[in-house]
């Protein structure tokens, strides 16, 4: 099988600050996979590299089997789903739920045209999937962190993506709303087969549909393998410098061929 | 009242602050929304630069006026796009120094300086027919291409990255509002003047804001407040025989506070 996405020696540097350094990895369609590593590590850079809003000091990256090193085309980003960190959206603002939502159509639509009624159909069926339609009129600053989230991931969704990067999805929400979207993207994951990126701090909450892990730290790669092949605990210590990165590579190693070959 | 609406300069002057101040307070909500309120005092200042350097070589003011506001937006375009606080510095720095070139080349101007002084403070009453046809298409234009590319601009002034995942050529839209604000800002120069215009980009659009939580109805909003200053400012300086720029500036500063004090969003963002 072909990767849809394929990352290669793939360096990133900031002015002088490297966030990335020689990444490499392939995601297959229908990957769940968690990007685990603490902050500065370089999850996000890798998310935004294959979403076109950095390009790389170094390496290559191809997306549904285009080079898109020097960034994606319109048609490529209109299969990719990509939700941000959550900011906080001024209060007043004048954008309701449906607005920000409609924007995820609106590349498909063409531009300087209307949306169809097809369009007006998949947003409102991404504001149901994703249990935010009583929301639809609110203004969007009067909401709360994980609504918001929501909204964006919906926007996201009723692109039709193929791929969906979210970037901490969960960060600074309550446990039982993380749960919410855990399930959100299990269903994504399992009933409209959606390749899913998730870039995630808790790895104590990461979703069991999540078929492989990767893990950063000094944006280097220190494990690439099955999520279940190596446990939290594992990784925290790893994190926490208590277990030396040669380890935890050689159990990716095993776990990559397994998956591959298996 | 009705002599004075049958005077022909006051019939123009009506006609600018129509075309004048609808368009740049339509302007003044992209300016407002992107969060880029040097960018608009940069290219106010830049193109009163630009009709210095005409009046000193002889030529319409409004040439140089568009020629050096669109050369200042290709550089302050890339300046405001990197969004950080040190491209803030950099835009202060470059609409003081345009600023200060553009009194210095007024001090070389020879004779009497009442043309100039016009581009500072504005005027109105002295408005043009052909400024005034400037205007119109200008105006026109920009609210054809709101009208037509409504759901694109909202994306890019949500949030630019947003609406490039969506798949929109958001710099291709950032670049178009930045060079329609330079056209509209170099024409507007004479209604009140390079200190003040950026008052009329700024105050109608915040005002709008205030009150509203749908973007249609701030930019009707905002077109509507910019051309009720103009208006204001001009029957009141009628009036009192006081600067028309300076009523306007004073007028839409006025509505801006009621619209502050009155906005329902104050009482409703607090309970959110």
């Amino acid at each position: 099988m072909d990767p849809i996405i394929s990352l290669t020696d793939l360096t990133v540097c900031y002015g002088t600050n490297r966030a990335l350094t020689d990444f490499s990895a392939d995601l297959y369609r229908g990957d769940f996979v968690a990007l685990l590593g603490p902050n500065g590590s370089g999850k996000t850079t890798i998310l935004r590299s294959i979403a076109g809003f950095v390009k790389p000091t170094a390496g290559s990256i191809r997306v549904f089997g285009n080079d898109a090193t020097g960034g994606i085309g319109k048609e490529i980003r209109k299969n990719i789903g990509y939700v941000p960190q959550a900011h906080t959206i001024d209060p007043r603002a004048p954008f309701s739920v449906a607005d920000v939502v409609a924007i995820g159509r609106f590349g498909a639509a063409g531009m300087g045209r209307r949306l169809s009624p097809e369009d007006k159909k998949l947003i409102q069926r991404s504001l149901r999937d994703t249990g935010i339609a009583p929301l639809a009129d609110r203004p969007v600053g009067h909401l709360s962190g994980g609504e918001r989230q929501k909204v964006q991931i919906a926007r996201a969704l009723c692109q039709t993506p193929q791929v969906l990067l979210l970037d901490e999805p969960t960060a600074h929400i309550d446990v039982k709303t993380q749960d919410e979207l855990m399930d959100l993207f299990k269903n994504l994951h399992d009933e409209h087969g959606i390749t899913i990126v998730l870039v995630m701090h808790d790895i104590h909450n990461l979703p069991t549909q999540c078929n492989r892990s990767i893990i950063l730290s000094h944006g280097r790669k220190v494990y690439d393998g099955s999520a279940r092949g190596i446990s939290p605990r594992a990784i925290l210590s790893h994190l926490n410098g208590s277990r030396s990165a040669q380890r935890v590579q050689k159990t990716a190693t095993a776990a990559e061929g397994r998956r591959r070959h298996g | 009242m009705g002599e004075l609406f049958g005077l022909t300069f006051i019939q123009h002057a009506l006609l600018a602050c129509l075309f004048g101040g609808g368009g740049l307070s339509i302007i003044g909500v992209y300016v407002v929304l992107m969060d880029i309120p040097f960018l608009g005092i940069s290219m106010a200042h830049a193109a009163f630069l630009g009709a210095m350097v005409s009046l000193l070589l002889g030529i319409d003011p409004l040439v140089g006026a568009l020629v050096v506001c669109a050369l200042s937006a290709l550089v302050v375009g890339p300046t405001a796009e990197k969004a950080r606080a040190s491209s803030n510095v950099i835009l202060a720095i470059l609409f003081s120094a345009t600023m200060g070139g553009g009194f210095l080349l007024m001090s070389f101007i020879p004779g009497p300086k009442s043309e100039a002084l016009n581009l500072i403070w504005g005027s109105i009453l002295t408005i043009s027919r052909g400024e005034i046809w400037l205007l119109a298409l200008l105006f026109v234009t920009v609210l054809l291409l709101l009208i037509i590319f409504f759901k694109e601009l909202s994306a890019v002034l949500f949030d630019r990255e947003i609406a490039a995942s969506s798949g929109i050529s958001d710099r291709m839209f950032y670049y178009g509002i930045i060079f329609f604000a330079a056209l509209i800002i170099s024409a507007s120069l004479n209604i009140v003047g390079g200190l003040l215009i950026f008052t009329l980009l700024v105050n109608p659009a915040s005002a709008a804001y205030q009150l509203t939580y749908k973007l249609k109805v701030m930019f009707f909003l905002a077109a509507s407040f910019g051309i009720v200053s103009c208006l204001l400012g001009l029957v009141f300086s009628y009036f009192f025989n006081v600067p028309t720029g300076a009523v306007i500036v004073l007028a839409s500063s006025l509505i801006f506070a009621l619209a502050f004090v009155l906005s329902p969003k104050r009482r409703l963002a607090r309970l959110a």
